[in-house]
């Protein structure tokens, strides 16, 4: 009797279900796989034995994974607090009911249309030490000028911080711009009416105001740190050596280059760690949202 | 009275209006300076993509070249060399489009159906389903991708035009989902219930009431999925194969990979038109860009 | 047998009940309204016999077949929203058609009766407009004539009238009861507004917490409300509720609310009633400044409001403030303590218990 009722409810359900086999297949066993075989002596080929925490032993012991883990969280800090900061800033002062606004929000945001390969490539040519930003400078006459972070085993994580915040901070600036805009006007009018100092106002009333739109930034920018690939593939390939390296390549590499399954599926368990870990705050925040 | 009071008021207005106009041009001034920064970089590019390569060995990045010589540019479309092959970007840029075309068509269909059978049609589980996805949209590709390589190797279509656009529909179908779900959501249930009451069934409603009424958010979708597939490196580099390498990687190539005589105004051409119609996309659609991102934003 | 029948029908939310053992007879022709308070489950039951909500159990039958089944497309019935639900992309002339070419209906026929329509709501010169380019009041001729042109046996309309303001509601109202009079259609409407229910009904629903009070036509509803809940959601002011005793004494039967004795020698009881704690109720109107003779009590008169047609005297006794409806002329210069008189022959006597008229 309810079935005639209930037909639409069917179809739609049979619409979601490719999507629900498509999630389990490409999302979830995949990650129950990699999981597993991170405790698996595997190497070149999957190998099922149960080998305990092995794998994690041996990445612990590998440098490259320390370097890349310690990039990440260098890159993570400074790329999220610059790009927050910078961001912020410029949709505060965007919001000031400026002329040829669409011109100023047009180019700080660009760059987020271009690709991380790209972005790489157009940094990686202006901050080469011979040709670029070094060489330039020096031309001016300041010959004592150095300006070769990309090629320095200790400073190259930070020519990426460099590009990653040129590449991102429109971004946070529009979400940011947004929030600015979603405020009740009401509350700007009380804040004259007290005598409040626009800066003020700014610090300490909309800003708060808008703590979940920069939860939403700081998660945004923080995927981005963990999923980071291109980035550093196209503008120092991990080097020198591999002083830029960071766990999003280093799993790629060891299972493509390496071929040692065994030490990427550790390295990616790692980096799903830390997505929740970040993720964690957005999660807590749409919890609260809906009760 | 009045005129008793009114010099020091007004000496108060006038050095408020002072500072008030000093402010505004320290705005100016700050804004005009970001975004000359934020130039820097594709300033640098174009400027070396039209110089030869003497003009780049004796000059410095900032110099205007010479001439507006094409020469670089035509190489990196048509003659630029990765290893032997010596056709340039162009295979790449014809690679992406066959890539970008049924990726977007599909993705967006995929998602669109599936927000609006999540969306309208609220039956039990339907959160779970939605949960779920949400995960997917926070997944870093590192962590799946060599099970992946698996799956689709065991389908046969690891390496080909299939296997890439598969992927990029199942990456896409997180963002899709929830932007079209979130939008189908807001339209008032008394829509459904009229087109009910009048005989549409399921996919008359979506394809006669819902999707003419989603034209804005068709495009947003368009645009998040044309600048996200064509900036997609990773997912090209491992399963598209060689014959379907996408632009990204084929630069890539190009320009890290290069064997003697590193020709830069070469690479900058090449790099500027891979990145050309994702930009192209974003001056052409601007505010929708905008509403893209932050729609994205606020589901993940 | 035409019109629509809903016996021991049943729904819920989750654990919540929405919808009671409702039984319902809608004769043909009818103007069924029904009225209550949001939540009441009033909506639910005009979705439910659109076949728009599933139901739990119990039976719904139009025209003598039964629906339940059946999707609400094929339940020969047509509907109108509160927000009109205009197809935003149609002309007004495909979204009156929209239905019928589903239907399958020949073109000739979909032309024949969207003119028909749009010639009785006059709505001939907006055919080829977008809804967005319409009056509030057009959208809701829109709706109507959408629910016209399928012929039904049965029209819903669910709040139709909640988004207009005061003046064109009040003229739509009308329009309404010309059109029910003319097409002799069967008609179930929803609504929480009394005025709407008292103008338009042959009969009224009225419903609280998934349950039907009491069906009957306006003046009944007025007149001799069923249920404490009626008596106060039906008339405003609300009627007055004096909480007190039935007593009996020397072959007599009197209200006892504390402050006065109000003698029941007039009211026909439904059925035999012992002496138990009750409520009386008493219109406004029903209570006015005492004539010699009459029945009678004193209170203290708080202020007037003057509404123009009538006043509003409101008083006191034992603490709780009552109301009563005069004439402008009576009311003139009432306050302080007076005799208030009762007509004893609108008195409402309900359990105090049960909430049901005795």
């Amino acid at each position: 009797m309810k079935a005639a009722l209930l037909k639409n409810a069917t179809i739609a359900r049979l619409v979601v279900l490719p999507t629900i086999v498509v999630i389990i297949v490409c999302f979830y066993a995949p990650i129950l796989w990699s999981a597993y075989i991170s405790f698996t002596p595997s190497g070149m080929f999957p190998n099922y034995h149960f080998a305990g925490l092995m794998q994690y032993d041996r990445l612990l012991a590998t440098d490259r994974w320390h370097v890349a883990f310690r990039n990440m969280l260098i890159f993570g800090v400074l790329f999220v607090s610059i790009a927050i900061s910078l961001g912020s800033l410029l949709a505060i002062l965007i919001d000031q009911n400026i002329k040829a606004e669409a011109v100023f929000r047009t180019i700080l945001l660009y760059p987020l249309s271009m690709s991380f390969i790209v972005t790489g490539l157009a940094w990686q040519w202006f901050l080469n030490p011979t040709m670029g930003l070094q060489h330039f400078v020096q031309d001016l006459g300041w010959a004592g000028f150095r300006f070769d972070w990309l090629v320095r085993r200790n400073l190259s994580i930070y020519t990426i911080v460099i590009a990653a915040v040129w590449h991102s901070s429109g971004l946070v600036m529009a979400i940011t711009l947004a929030g600015l805009r979603g405020i009740d006007p009401d509350i700007w009018r009380a804040t004259r009416v007290e005598g409040i100092p626009r800066w003020r106002a700014y610090l300490h009333i909309m800003l708060p105001m808008l703590r979940p739109v920069m939860v939403t930034n700081v998660v945004l920018l923080a995927i981005n740190v963990v999923k980071s690939y291109d980035l550093v593939v196209a503008m120092t390939q991990g080097g020198p050596g591999y002083s830029s390296d960071l766990p999003g390549k280093f799993v790629v590499d060891m299972a493509f280059q390496r071929g040692n399954i065994g030490q990427a599926s550790a390295a990616a368990m790692a980096m799903l760690a830390t997505v929740f870990i970040a993720v964690m705050p957005y999660l807590y925040l749409q919890m609260k949202r809906s009760g | 009275m009045a005129s008793e009071t009114s010099p020091p008021v007004r000496a108060v207005a006038a050095s408020r209006l002072r500072r008030a106009i000093a402010v505004r041009i320290a705005i100016y001034v700050a804004l005009t300076l970001a975004a000359a920064l934020f130039l820097v970089p594709l300033l640098i590019m174009v400027l070396t993509s039209f110089k030869t390569m003497d003009e780049i060995r004796s000059g410095t990045i900032f110099d205007l070249p010479h001439a507006l010589d094409w020469t670089a540019w035509l190489k990196a479309w048509s003659g630029a060399c990765t290893g032997l092959d010596c056709r340039g970007i162009s295979p790449g840029f014809w690679n992406s489009v066959h890539i970008l075309v049924p990726s977007v068509i599909l993705s967006i269909f995929c998602g669109s159906i599936t927000g609006y059978a999540l969306a309208v049609w609220r039956f039990r589980g339907a959160n779970a389903v939605l949960l779920a996805l949400m995960v997917g949209a926070f997944l870093p590709y590192q962590v799946i991708i060599y099970p992946l390589v698996k799956i689709l190797s065991f389908l046969g279509i690891y390496g080909s035009l299939a296997g890439i656009v598969t992927l990029h529909i199942v990456f896409g179908m997180p963002l899709m989902t929830m932007l079209f779900r979130n939008h189908f959501v807001s339209i008032p249930a008394d829509l459904i219930k009229a087109a009910r009451v009048d005989g549409a069934g399921f996919f008359r409603i979506f394809f006669s009431i819902l999707l003419p009424m989603s034209p804005n958010m068709l495009i947003v979708a368009v645009i998040l999925q044309v600048t996200g597939i064509w900036n997609d490196f990773l997912l090209g580099l491992i399963f598209a194969g060689q014959a379907n390498q996408p632009m990204t990687v084929q630069l890539n190539n190009i320009v890290v990979n290069a064997h003697g005589t590193v020709e830069y105004n070469v690479n900058m051409a090449a790099t500027i038109l891979t990145a050309l119609p994702p930009l192209l996309v974003y001056l052409i659609s601007g505010r929708y860009f905008v509403r893209g991102i932050a729609s994205g934003s606020v589901k993940g | 047998m035409s019109g629509i029948s809903i016996e021991h029908l049943n729904k819920s939310y989750a654990s919540v009940a929405v919808l009671r053992d409702v039984n319902l007879q809608v004769e043909d022709g009818e103007f069924l309204v029904l009225l209550g308070p949001s939540g009441c489950g009033k909506s639910t039951l005009l979705n439910a016999i659109a076949g728009l909500e599933e139901i739990n159990s119990g039976a719904i039958r139009i025209n003598g077949a039964d629906v339940s089944a059946l999707e609400p497309s094929q339940r020969g019935i047509a509907m109108v929203f509160q927000s009109y639900a205009l197809y935003p992309t149609m002309s007004v002339y495909r979204n009156m058609a929209f239905g019928l070419k589903i239907a399958g209906l020949p073109k000739t026929e979909v032309e024949q009766r969207v003119a028909w329509a749009a010639k009785l709501l006059q709505l001939d010169h907006l055919l080829d407009r977008k809804p967005a380019a319409l009056s509030g009041g057009q959208r809701q001729r829109v709706a109507i004539g959408r629910a016209l042109v399928r012929r039904a046996a049965v029209y819903l309309f669910d709040e139709p009238l909640s988004n207009l303001d005061a003046k064109l509601r009040t003229e739509t109202r009308i329009e309404l009861k010309k059109l029910h009079s003319e097409l002799a259609s069967t008609i179930v409407y929803v609504t929480h507004d009394q005025v709407e229910a008292m103008t338009l009904a042959s009969r009224i629903a009225v419903m609280n917490g998934g349950v039907i009070e009491q069906c009957a036509d306006p003046t009944t509803i007025y007149d001799t409300p069923a249920t404490l809940f009626v008596a106060g959601f039906v008339g405003s002011p609300a009627m007055n509720l004096f909480h007190g005793r039935l007593v009996s004494e020397g072959g007599q039967r009197f209200a006892d609310i504390g402050h006065a004795r109000v003698s029941l020698d007039r009211y026909r009881f439904s059925g035999e009633a012992a002496d138990q704690r009750i409520v009386l109720g008493i219109r406004p109107e029903s209570i006015a400044l005492a004539v010699e003779g009459a029945e009678a009590f004193e209170a203290e008169v708080r202020f007037v409001e003057p509404l123009g047609a009538d006043t509003l005297c409101w008083f006191d006794l034992g603490g709780a403030s009552y109301c009563a409806r005069m004439t402008p002329a009576a009311a003139r210069g009432v306050a302080g303590r007076r005799r208030l008189g009762i007509d004893l022959d609108r008195l409402s006597v309900f359990a105090e218990a049960t909430g049901f008229r005795l």
